[in-house]
């Protein structure tokens, strides 16, 4: 049960994405929260599609920025180029200055690169030329990580990990909707015919009442145990920073929110829990051995703690 | 628990449970043995945990092992039965055989049943219930004995009613486990307190002998109960509750066993033999009016003795020395030699002297007058060997006891006014009656003169020796006396009035000669009364016993009531028996409450949903109650089985529905959701769907 706004969107995209629901919807909730989206799998399986989808969707500027190893940071924020004719400098803005970009694996460019573009993402701003440049609102980043090659490529250190609200995977489509897909596109593009369900000024409005969903000091609780549990696991290296517990509980905002209501449930918290601390935990290397994933742990925290139900504050 | 732990558990329990059932059953039989029926009950049972084969395999090589070992001979066992039953067929009782092969049958079918049904609240039910039955049914009607059983019995129930409902429904909470602990913990409670609630009378109102039954030489504490070595007296004993036997058709009376004529200076032994009429069958003199009584006495086991409550039994003369019968006349004991030894004691001439376990017994009950308690005279019935038995008394006996012995009488002419001179001179305040802290005497002291002088703590031996030696110093002829005092009373059963006599009944007191009356009982010990010791003649007096101080008979006879008050009020255990019997909890009572605990468990359901409508229902909905009433919920969907760990209110109710086939507790977690997470107010609708939610849970 989406709220109807949030409905239009998800039709509107799966007009052209065929069967990724939960994808799109998690990355409307990260669009909502403000956060920025890691797409993480293997080439092909539609990411960059996604993303094209939802920039035309909710009529957004959207920019592609293609990493490669040998790209600068001023290849992203735009320079100053001195022009002849008025002899003076004038800035021509680089792909960062959009709504929606889509850093196309961004694994495969430096380190120098890589801090510019996640510094860009935190402060919403970058200096050129000793300029600050305020980069145009709403600003939404969708990286994407190709996880299986690793000849020349720069893995992204987790602090700046730690700057993804939300980590999602793609997978592949199902037998039947990959058959979908074929016939969707054997004659037309689909992408060409999609009109803009939303305006920018409306996503903004959508991105302050996510701000105004109630949170429950029971939900709160809940929120807190599961970061100190991530903490506290023997399993994990580095468990979830103040940061992820933030994050977790602005990513369950957003998704009371895209489901229509004002308040979050626990339910919203573990919806988002695996997707928001997925990324951020780290685990040894014994349990890396055992065949353990960092979703799996996340699973079994969810199974296990008791979801608070009542107002007090218990620490446990 | 795994479940083999468990099925292991039930089964043992049941044959527990069907355990009890062989010492009433075969008690109320010619069996003399238990053994050979715990294995027949209970092997069976433990093989119906293999298969069917080896079940009735080890089943039917355990009825002939144990036949073997019990009648020596399998193959002539098989024509023994094959006659009982051609007996049975032509409409005789059945015989041991039969009966033996019955109970491997009974055996073979609870061993079926408890092995087919596992696990079977039906099965538990009927099991508890026979076996109840059983005892409650050997306890009310034979000489069985459920008293102390029937607690271990209703334990067990408690705990097979647990063990299946453990298989039944595992599951790992410990409110199960602790509910059954304190449920035990309130029938063990109960049924060691119930008894003291009114006051504590554990071990006073018991006395006697020391070191009976066990005749053991250890050291330590003896065990009180009646037995035949009385050299040395003296010294503490432990209670102990064990039935000697029951006596029906008599009042409560005192039951005399034998008299000891020789005192020792730290006990008795008995007289060498005497040969008057008043050793022969008589006790009393024959002026004296004698009522025929006729009891039966039905003993636990076989004894050496035959207790009797008045007059000798009847006895006839014969060519071989005087006999006795004992029971019926016409059907007595006619394989039986009973004789009456010089002391009065009843003995069978067997191995072992062994009484049956049922005896008939007449007698006469003698009731002096007052004018013949009255007599004082020069006593010629008795021999002059006997009165020199009678009057014996230690040479090392201390001069201080005979000079007691006079200043006690020195205001009383006849020997009736010196014995209760001696009765009352031991009520003056200064003795103790108690059981622990008694001495022995040690070296040279005489038992008599260090109870009389030094410790004056004692117990029945005490009183009675001590009587008797003041007695004979003052010359009375005075014998000592073994036996029990009327036991407690079991109420009327099929019409005639019952005595349960114990162990802890055991008592000795004294007879005295009046030459004229014969020998009159005295109960000289403190806290007892010779009420139902001296039978007084007083159909004459009783219309003009209105108190004339001057008449000396009114006087004494008021004497005699006020006494008896008087110890009532200083001594409020006096002769509780009775009491006390219908203080304790009997068969049937513990049964009741059997009842009563099983129903509340079999409703603790219901009850405790009820308590929780009302208690819910009457207060405000409120952010409190509504968590407290949730909480609730969610703890009784998880004694359901219902997993809440890990699971978020709306993820339970899905599941909860679908179980139920219903959507109210989606309703009910909507309306919950929005009070705790959306921090609302609580709708009071919410009371409704848990009311829906709790009735669908726990029907």
């Amino acid at each position: 049960m989406y709220r109807p706004t949030v409905q239009s969107i998800i039709t509107a995209i799966e007009t052209v994405i065929v069967g990724k629901e939960e994808v799109i919807a998690k990355s409307l909730t990260a669009l909502l929260a403000g956060g920025h989206i890691l797409l993480e799998d293997v080439p092909g399986v539609g990411k960059t599609m996604l993303v094209r989808t939802f920039s035309r969707a909710i009529d957004l500027d959207f920019k592609r920025i293609q990493f490669t190893p040998d790209m600068l940071p001023s290849d992203l924020t735009g320079i100053s180029m001195y022009n002849q004719k008025t002899r003076e400098f004038e800035y021509r803005p680089g792909p960062l200055m959009g709504n929606i970009i889509l850093a196309d694996e961004i694994n495969r460019t430096s380190p120098k690169t890589q801090s510019a573009l996640l510094e860009a993402m935190a402060e919403r701003s970058v200096t050129v030329d000793g300029e600050l440049k305020v980069l145009p609102s709403p600003f939404f980043v969708m990286a994407t990580q190709n996880p299986i090659e690793h000849e020349g490529t720069y893995p992204l250190p987790e602090a700046q990990l730690d700057r993804f609200l939300l980590k999602i995977e793609m997978g592949y489509p199902t037998f039947n909707e990959e058959i979908a897909l074929l016939s969707r596109f054997e004659k037309e593009e689909p992408l060409e015919t999609l009109h803009s369900v939303i305006t920018k000024q409306e996503v903004e409005l959508m991105q302050r009442e996510v701000r105004e969903v109630h949170v429950s000091s029971a939900v709160k609780q809940y929120i807190v145990r599961l970061v100190h549990e991530s903490r506290k696991d023997p399993h994990t290296y580095l468990g979830g920073s103040p940061r992820a517990t933030l994050a977790l509980m602005k990513a369950s905002q957003a998704w009371a929110y895209i489901h229509n209501r004002d308040f979050v449930l626990p339910d919203d918290v573990k919806a988002m829990a695996t997707s928001v601390l997925g990324h951020r935990v780290l685990l040894t290397a014994e349990a890396r051995y055992k065949g353990k994933t960092p979703n799996q742990l996340i699973q079994d925290w969810l199974d296990t703690l008791p979801v608070p139900m009542d107002r007090e504050v218990n620490e446990v | 628990m795994k479940t083999w732990v468990t099925r292991i558990l039930y089964t043992a329990l049941a044959a527990y449970l069907l355990s009890f059932w062989i010492e009433p059953i075969v008690g109320s039989t010619t069996f003399d043995s238990d053994w050979p029926f715990y294995f027949l009950l209970i092997v069976p049972m433990f093989a119906s945990l293999l298969t069917w084969s080896a079940f009735l395999g080890i089943s039917l090589l355990n009825f002939l092992i144990v036949l073997y070992f019990y009648h020596g001979s399998i193959v002539d066992w098989f024509g023994i039965w094959m006659q009982d039953l051609m007996g049975v067929v032509s409409g005789n009782l059945p015989n041991e055989a039969i009966f033996f092969s019955a109970m491997a049958l009974i055996g073979l079918l609870f061993a079926v049943l408890v092995g087919r049904t596992y696990p079977s609240y039906g099965f538990a039910l009927g099991m508890i219930v026979s076996t109840l039955g059983v005892m409650a049914y050997f306890d009310t009607w034979t000489l069985y004995d459920g008293e102390r059983n029937i607690l271990y019995a209703i334990i067990t129930s408690l705990l097979l009613l647990f063990v299946t409902d453990l298989a039944k429904r595992p599951s790992q909470s410990l409110v199960r486990f602790v509910s059954i602990g304190l449920l035990l913990s309130v029938v063990v409670a109960l049924a060691s307190a119930s008894p003291t609630l009114e006051g504590d009378w554990s071990d006073r109102i018991t006395t006697s002998f020391r070191n009976a039954t066990t005749e053991g030489e250890g050291s330590g504490p003896g065990r009180v109960g009646y037995g035949v070595n009385d050299e040395a007296l003296g010294g503490p004993f432990e209670q102990d509750d064990g039935i000697v036997f029951i006596a029906r058709g008599v009042p409560a009376r005192y039951w005399r066993i034998e008299s000891k004529a020789i005192y020792t200076g730290k006990g008795w032994v008995e007289a060498p033999v005497l040969d008057s009429n008043y050793n022969r069958g008589q006790l009393v003199d024959s002026d004296v009016d004698t009522t025929p009584e006729q009891a039966l006495l039905r003993f636990d086991r076989r004894q050496t003795f035959v207790p009797y409550g008045g007059e000798y039994p009847q006895a006839t003369e014969t060519e071989s020395g005087t006999e006795f019968r004992v029971g019926d006349i016409e059907q007595a004991f006619p394989n039986e030699t009973i004789t009456m030894q010089p002391s009065g004691k009843i003995v069978f001439e067997n191995e072992g002297q062994a009484t049956p376990r049922t005896i008939q017994l007449r007698y006469s009950v003698p009731a002096f007058s007052e004018e013949q308690l009255a007599l004082n005279e020069e006593v010629s019935s008795l021999t002059d060997e006997e009165k020199q038995v009678y009057l014996q008394l230690p040479d090392a006996l201390p001069d201080r006891v005979r000079d007691l012995a006079t200043e006690i009488t020195a205001d009383s002419e006849t020997p009736n006014e010196k014995a209760n001179a001696v009765e009352a001179y031991f009520r003056n305040g200064e003795f103790q009656y108690d059981t622990e802290n008694v001495a022995q005497p040690e070296g040279d002291t005489d038992y008599v003169d260090q109870f009389l002088f030094d410790t004056q703590i004692g117990y029945c031996d005490n009183f009675s020796t001590s009587a008797a030696v003041l007695l004979r110093a003052n010359g009375i002829p005075t014998r000592w006396v073994k036996g029990f005092t009327m036991g407690d009373a079991r109420g009327v059963v099929q019409g005639e009035e019952e005595y349960t006599i114990r162990n802890r009944h055991a008592h000795s007191w004294v007879e005295y000669f009046i030459e004229g009356a014969g020998w009159v009982p005295l109960e000289a010990t403190i806290s007892f009364s010779d009420a139902n010791l001296l039978q007084m003649e007083r159909e004459t007096d009783t219309e003009d016993n209105t108190p004339a101080t001057n008449d000396p008979q009114a006087n004494s006879d008021g004497n005699t009531q006020n006494r008896l008050q008087e110890d009532l009020l200083i001594d409020d255990v006096t002769t509780g028996d009775v009491q006390e019997e219908s203080r304790s909890i009997p068969v049937w009572g513990w049964i009741v409450i059997l009842f009563l605990v099983a129903i509340l468990i079999w409703n603790r359901k219901v009850i405790e949903r009820q308590v929780m409508y009302v208690w819910w229902m009457s207060r405000p909905l409120t952010d409190g109650s509504l968590v407290s009433m949730h909480r609730y919920l969610m703890k009784r969907l998880r004694a359901n089985g219902f997993k809440i760990d890990g699971r978020t209110p709306s993820e339970l109710a899905k599941e909860v529905d679908a179980y139920y086939e219903t959507n109210d507790m989606t309703r009910l977690t909507a309306l919950f959701e929005q009070a705790v997470y959306a921090e609302q107010e609580p709708n009071s609708k919410y009371k409704e769907y848990w009311k829906i939610m709790i009735r669908r849970i726990m029907s």
